[in-house]
C-alpha cells in the first residue's frame, strides 16, 4: 500500500512497518534538528541518533494516542521528541553528577534576571519552582501568545524550540543583536505579564 | 546563559497539550535539518531493531559490502595530503572508509594520511542527475591506482546493478554493486580493484548506471595535493603516545578550531575534550591577560574533534588546553556476581578489563517493588586524578545506570535490574572506557 501525509496516522495505528519507515523519511529531518539543539553539547552525535531514534519507537508504540484534531503528525513527533530529549539530557547530565536544578529558589518578587518561574512560588515552598498548575501553565501560554508576534516568533524559537541566536539570526535576516534584543524585550514582556497575573490581575481571561 | 535556561525550563514545565497548542497555534518557524540518508537509514535500522520490526521493503541487495582497506602508513613518518571539500562530498561507506584517514577541517578541506606514495582523486562535490527512475545523486567517487569507490542515491525501491566507470582515456570499469534500498530510497556502493595506472591530476570520468537506466553522470575528479606532515597544519603536542594538533582557522567572527589526533594502540579516541564532572566542555582556552573564552562544540559524525570561538578583536594569541581525551579501549570480561536478599553483602571479586581492573566491592539491593528488584553493585577501579590512563567506565552488556565520582568522573556504582528471586548475576563487560591524560597545550596564533 502506498503511504501519503493523509494516511501515515492511519496506517502507523494498524501497525503497518511501511508508514513508519515513511514517517522515519518524512520527519527524520526536523526531530533530528531537534534533538541535535537540545543534546548538542551534552551528547555525542551517536546519543542524538539515539534519541530519534527512541522518538521513532514512541512515535509506533504510542500511535493509537495521537489525535488528529490536536495537531499535526509532525508537531506530535515534535512534543515527543522534545520529551526524549529532555529525559535524555537529564539522564546525560546526571550521569556526570550535574545537579539539575528548576530556578534558584522562591522569590516572592520578580527582577530582571530572575528566574520567572518564581513568581508563582510561595517564600516557603520551594518545591513550587518545579511543578507549574494548570492555571499557572495556561497563564504562561496565554502570555505567550499574546507577545507581538515579532517578538514571540524569536522568543518560541529560542526558549521552546531551542535554536541558536546566530540561526534565528541568519534565518529572520537580522542582526545577532536584533535577536537579542527581541528575546529582551519579550522576557520583560512576559515577566510583567506572569507578574500581573500572579498579583490576581486579569491579563489572561479565557476570551482573549 | 541563565536567561536561557529559565526561559527554556519554564516551558519545559508545561504539560503535553499547551506544548502542541504552543507548537500548532503559535506555528514559529523552525529550522529543520537536512539529514543525509545515511543517518536517516542508520535511524530506520535502528528504530525497527529496537521494535523487533522487518524492514519493509529493505533490500541487501549484496552481501558483498567490502571497503576500501587504505594502506596507513606509520603515522609520525606520515605525509598529508588535502583536497578541499572530500569529506562533505563522500558521506556514508565511502566517507566511513575515508575518514578512518582523513579530517575534514573547516577552512583547509581534507587531510588524509597516507605514506607519501599512493594518490587519491576524489569528487569534490556530488553530482545530480535524471534518469528514467526518477533523479539519481552521485555522492562520492574515490579512485586510487587499484581501486574505484562509487556512491550513488536516488529515491525509490529499486537500486542499479549494472554501473560502470569509463575513464577519460575511454576504459570502462565494472563496478561490483552493493547497498541498501528502503522503500523510499536507495542508496548503492559500486566497488572495483584493479590495476588502473597512476591516477591522473585531473580525471573526467563517467559514470554509467545501465540495465534500463540508460543514464551516464560525467565526473569531474581531482587529486589530493599533499603536505609534508601534519604539525606543518597546526601546533602539536604528543602525550602517552598520543599526537594532537590544534589547526585554527579565522572564520568571520568565530574561530574554527579543529583537533586532530594520531595515535597507535589497542583503542579509539572518541572524544577531544570530555567534560567529566560538569556540562562544560573538557577545553580550555585563554589569552594573555588570562581571560577565558567559552568553548562551543561543532557536532558531528565523528570523534568530538571540532570545536569554536569567539575571540576577542585585536588579540592574535591564545593557549588552548585539553586536559585529557577519552579513549575506548578493546577487551571483554564476564563476572558472576551474587544478589542478596536483602540489604548488602561484600563481594571481593576483581577482574581484568582491557588491561583494566575492576573490583567489585559490594553489592546492595536498594529495591524491589515484587517484580524488579534494583541492584547496586560498588566497584572500585583504582582511578586516581594523576594516573596518566584511567578505566572509568564500560557497558554491562545490559541496561544500567552509574553514579560517577564528583572529582574523577569514575563509576562509584552501577545499577541493574534483577528479578526478585534472581541469586546471583552474570555481567558482560566491554568497552573500557579510559581518561588519558595530557594536558596537551597549544599556542595558535589567529591571522
Amino acid at each position: 500500500m502506498r503511504i501519503t501525509h493523509d494516511n501515515m496516522a492511519d496506517q502507523l495505528r494498524n501497525g503497518n512497518p511501511e508508514a513508519l519507515s515513511a514517517l522515519i523519511e518524512a520527519f527524520s529531518g526536523s526531530v533530528l534538528a531537534l534533538c541535535t539543539r537540545i543534546l548538542g553539547g551534552v551528547g555525542t552525535p551517536e546519543d542524538i541518533e539515539e534519541c530519534v531514534s527512541d522518538v521513532f519507537a514512541a512515535a509506533w508504540n504510542k500511535s493509537e494516542y495521537y489525535d488528529e484534531t490536536r495537531g499535526s503528525l509532525r508537531t506530535w513527533l515534535l512534543i515527543l521528541a522534545k520529551y526524549q530529549a529532555l529525559e535524555i539530557r537529564r539522564k546525560l547530565k546526571r550521569r556526570k553528577n550535574v545537579v539539575v536544578t528548576v530556578g534558584d529558589g522562591a522569590l516572592s518578587s520578580i527582577q530582571d534576571g530572575a528566574n520567572p518561574v518564581s513568581v508563582f512560588a510561595k517564600q516557603d515552598d520551594p518545591v513550587a519552582t518545579e511543578v507549574l498548575s494548570r492555571e499557572q501553565q495556561r497563564a504562561v501560554f496565554e502570555a505567550v501568545k499574546s507577545m507581538d508576534p515579532r517578538l514571540r516568533d524569536v522568543f518560541v524559537r529560542r526558549y521552546f524550540l531551542y535554536e541558536s541566536i546566530e540561526d534565528i539570526a541568519s534565518d529572520l535576516d537580522i542582526s545577532r543583536s536584533a535577536v537579542d534584543n527581541r528575546l529582551s524585550r519579550s522576557r520583560r514582556w512576559l515577566r510583567d505579564q506572569l507578574q500581573e497575573n500572579a498579583k490576581g490581575g486579569t491579563a489572561f481571561d479565557e476570551t482573549r | 546563559m541563565k536567561h536561557d535556561e529559565d526561559f527554556s525550563q519554564m516551558l519545559e514545565m508545561l504539560d503535553e497539550d499547551f506544548q502542541m497548542e504552543m507548537l500548532e497555534q503559535l506555528n514559529p518557524k523552525m529550522s529543520d535539518q537536512s539529514s543525509d540518508s545515511a543517518i536517516i537509514r542508520r535511524i530506520e535500522i535502528k528504530t525497527f531493531t529496537k521494535l523487533g520490526l522487518r524492514e519493509p521493503a529493505v533490500k541487501r541487495l549484496h552481501a558483498n559490502k567490502r571497503r576500501f582497506r587504505w594502506k596507513i602508513a606509520t603515522i609520525f613518518t606520515a605525509s598529508v595530503l588535502i583536497c578541499a571539500g572530500v569529506i562533505a562530498a563522500v558521506p556514508g561507506p565511502v566517507s566511513a572508509a575515508l575518514q578512518k584517514w582523513i579530517e575534514f577541517i573547516p577552512g583547509i578541506g581534507t587531510v588524509q594520511q597516507s605514506d607519501g606514495q599512493s594518490n587519491v582523486a576524489v569528487l569534490n562535490r556530488p553530482v545530480r542527475a535524471d534518469s528514467p527512475n526518477g533523479f539519481v545523486t552521485v555522492m562520492g567517487v574515490m579512485m586510487t591506482s587499484t581501486q574505484i569507490d562509487v556512491r550513488v542515491n536516488g529515491p525509490g525501491a529499486v537500486m542499479p546493478n549494472n554501473v560502470s566507470f569509463k575513464t577519460e582515456n575511454g576504459q570502462t570499469i565494472h563496478l561490483d554493486a552493493g547497498g541498501v534500498a528502503t522503500g523510499s530510497q536507495w542508496s548503492g556502493n559500486y566497488i572495483a580493484y584493479g590495476k588502473f595506472g597512476a591516477v591522473p591530476t585531473q580525471e573526467t570520468g563517467t559514470i554509467i548506471l545501465g540495465s534500463g537506466w540508460n543514464t551516464q553522470i560525467p565526473v569531474q575528479l581531482k587529486l589530493a595535493k599533499s603536505v609534508a606532515d601534519m604539525s606543518k597544519l597546526g601546533p602539536t603536542d604528543v602525550h602517552q603516545g598520543v599526537s594532537i594538533t590544534a589547526i585554527a582557522q579565522r572564520e568571520a567572527q568565530k574561530v574554527q578550531l579543529t583537533l586532530v589526533p594520531q595515535y597507535h594502540g589497542p583503542y579509539h579516541i572518541w572524544d577531544l575534550a570530555p567534560n567529566v564532572v560538569s556540562s562544560d566542555l573538557g577545553i580550555h582556552i585563554q589569552d594573555a591577560s588570562g581571560k577565558t573564552y567559552k568553548v562551543n562544540q561543532v557536532l558531528g559524525e565523528g570523534p568530538n574533534s571540532q570545536f569554536t570561538f569567539s575571540p576577542t578583536k585585536g588579540v592574535q594569541d591564545y593557549t588552548v588546553t585539553i586536559p585529557r581525551v577519552d579513549a575506548t579501549y578493546q577487551g571483554s570480561a564476564r563476572v558472576t556476581l551474587p544478589i542478596p536478599k536483602t540489604g548488602s553483602i561484600a563481594i571481593d571479586k576483581t577482574v581484568n578489563l582491557g588491561g583494566f581492573p575492576i573490583h567489585f566491592i559490594k553489592a546492595e539491593r536498594v529495591s524491589d517493588n515484587g517484580s524488579s528488584a534494583g541492584i547496586r553493585y560498588y566497584v572500585d577501579m583504582h582511578a586516581s586524578l594523576t594516573d596518566a590512563k584511567e578505566l572509568h567506565g564500560f557497558q554491562t552488556g545490559t541496561s544500567y545506570s552509574a553514579e560517577l565520582n564528583k572529582q574523577t568522573g569514575v563509576f562509584e556504582w552501577i545499577m541493574i535490574d534483577a528479578k526478585p528471586n534472581q541469586r546471583n548475576m552474570t555481567l558482560h563487560l566491554t568497552e573500557p572506557q579510559v581518561y588519558i591524560s595530557g594536558p596537551w597545550k597549544f599556542h595558535i596564533r589567529i591571522q
